[in-house]
């Protein structure tokens, strides 16, 4: 015999089961429709608003809303008559706000210690940047003072060189010194750096040449040639001065002071030439009318000087 | 007796000729193999999925030939093949033999060859998928003396190799297929089957589509539907003599149909 009870039931929970898929697929024939409209209706919203925002970066300058996408909000008035404010009795803990006034001061103080700590820590770092900074500049003063005084030392050897090849050819058995002022030979700054004490500019400083080399005139005439300096030009007056050529002197006087009229010792040279060559009224005019101009102090030395006849 | 007891038991499996039901595809099959008996072949093989009523027409066949011709039914295989032949000797000689003998196959032979166009003897052999190869390689050597000739029946996806096998294929000159009932075959098939009986309220009260739900489960298999339709007839049974009111005498019960489905597993819970 069957169980018919037992067979029964299973087709119970066979019935349960197929009406609740089956109510599933009839929920999602229903729902497909509903959700499709409303995903139709999003996509259509999206749009809508993508195109708006492409209008306005298009044409660039902003567009309002549509009043469709902005959500009316109507302002509703109350009725103020039914609105009752309740009484409200402040209740303030005194000691609960001493206390937070108290950390809160303790707070800006530990700030206002950070803060001066943090200032004290930058001037030092300041400080420290600014000595380095002095420190270094100091060491570039001092490595340029060494290779100017280098240079210095150097220059004034190929002087002498120089100067002893001059006197060895024109005076051969007389040493003659050339005296050069030390404020038209050398700068002031050039002196200080040479010998770091208070030099008296005032005080001529005197330079030996001593000429080594018989070729001293040409040689100093093809520099003159090359350069057109009115520095050599009296060089080469001085060593014919001395040398007792005084025409040729006289001549490279008035070539220097051709090229350089405030040249007082072109002015010098030549009249002291002219007076060696015994045109002393020639020379005294020429000096009277150069301290007339310039108010030398060793212009009216000269012309005491070739007025006593002691050149 | 209940009602629907008497209904039950009409569809016991069972190979009774009374029970056979005379279906229109069946009918002409059948004139088929009665036609193909009558020509000289040496064999005839039915076949057909289980339950198409291959059993069912060598049983009707036989009933209605064992008058008219030498024809015997060998309705259980015989799988031994000293009985095999034994059975084989007693029918044709109508001599038993003793327990303690055997016939020689070779004796069997040289028997059918003196007796050749003398005897026309016909062996019905039911469920021959289950005979060995041996077995079936003599019955063919039997086939050949044209003194016996051989009905078969295989089931179609079992044995499909052998029949397969050349010196089956030259043998067998007449095959038979029978295929499961249609929707329309089973209306006709269960109708007939109450009707026969006279259940004829019952039978108007299954429906169109009880019988496609039947069709549906047992796919036109007649011993799937007899089993199907035993048991819904059961829980009738038990519905009236338990709760009476819960079953209609002019609707088939959908409810006992797929109570049933569930009871033979066609429906999960």
């Amino acid at each position: 015999m069957i169980n018919t009870i037992e067979l029964e039931k299973r087709w119970l929970r066979y019935k349960t089961k197929i009406y609740r898929s089956l109510f599933f697929i009839i929920f999602f024939i229903l729902a497909i429709p509903y959700l499709s409209y409303y995903l139709f209706q999003q996509y259509t919203l999206i749009i809508a608003k993508e195109k708006s925002i492409s209008k306005v970066e298009r044409e660039g300058k902003p567009m309002s809303l549509k009043d469709e996408f902005v959500p009316k909000i109507e302002n509703k008035v109350e009725n103020v008559n039914d609105v009752v404010l309740a009484p409200s009795i402040p209740i303030i803990d005194f000691n609960n706000e001493k206390q937070i006034d108290n950390r809160i001061a303790e707070k800006k103080k530990i700030e206002q210690k950070r803060v001066k700590e943090k200032k004290m820590e930058q001037e030092k770092a300041e400080k420290s940047r600014l000595e380095k900074k002095q420190a270094y500049h100091q060491r570039i003063a001092k490595r340029r003072a060494l290779k100017r005084k280098r240079a210095l030392e150097k220059k004034l050897l190929k002087k002498k060189s120089l100067e002893k090849k001059l006197s060895e050819k024109s005076l051969p058995r007389k040493r003659k010194l050339i005296k050069a002022k030390g404020s038209s030979a050398l700068t002031s700054r050039d002196l200080g750096v040479v010998s770091h004490t208070n030099i008296d500019r005032k005080e001529s400083k005197k330079i030996t040449f001593h000429t080594t080399s018989n070729n001293y005139m040409p040689i100093m005439k093809r520099k003159f040639e090359q350069n057109k300096n009115a520095r050599e030009a009296i060089l080469i007056a001085k060593a014919y001065y001395k040398a007792g050529n005084y025409v040729e002197s006289e001549k490279w006087a008035l070539v220097a002071n051709n090229l350089d009229k405030n040249s007082e010792e072109s002015w010098f040279l030549f009249a002291k030439s002219k007076a060696k060559l015994g045109k002393k009224r020639e020379a005294l005019k020429i000096l009277i009318s150069y301290h007339k101009k310039t108010k030398s102090p060793q212009a009216k030395e000269l012309i005491d000087k070739i007025q006593s006849r002691s050149i | 007796m209940s009602k629907y007891r008497e209904i039950k038991n009409l569809f016991l499996d069972s190979l009774d000729s009374e029970n056979y039901v005379e279906l229109e595809s069946m009918s002409y099959n059948y004139q088929v193999l009665e036609e193909s008996l009558d020509k000289p072949l040496k064999m005839i093989l039915l076949f057909g999925r289980p339950g198409t009523g291959k059993s069912m027409t060598l049983t009707r066949l036989y009933n209605d030939l064992k008058e008219k011709r030498d024809i015997h039914y060998f309705d259980a295989p015989i799988l031994s093949e000293k009985e095999f032949l034994k059975s084989i000797y007693e029918a044709m000689s109508s001599q038993t033999i003793p327990q303690n003998m055997k016939v020689n196959f070779d004796g069997l032979l040289k028997y059918c060859q003196k007796q050749r166009g003398q005897r026309d003897v016909v062996f019905l052999l039911d469920e021959c998928q289950l005979y060995s190869e041996e077995l079936m390689e003599k019955i063919r050597l039997l086939s050949d003396t044209r003194v016996v000739k051989f009905v078969i029946t295989l089931h179609k996806t079992d044995n499909e190799d052998i029949i397969a096998k050349e010196h089956f294929k030259t043998r067998i000159w007449e095959v038979i297929e029978l295929k499961n009932a249609t929707e329309d075959d089973l209306r006709v098939y269960i109708q007939k089957k109450l009707t026969q009986k006279g259940f004829v309220e019952i039978a108007n009260s299954i429906s169109k589509k009880n019988i496609s739900f039947i069709h549906h489960c047992t796919q036109g298999n007649f011993r799937e539907t007899n089993k199907f339709l035993y048991i819904a007839f059961n829980i009738y049974e038990y519905y009236e003599q338990n709760q009476p009111q819960k079953i209609k005498s002019n609707k088939f019960s959908k409810k006992i149909l797929e109570m049933t489905a569930l009871k033979l597993g066609y429906l999960h819970d």
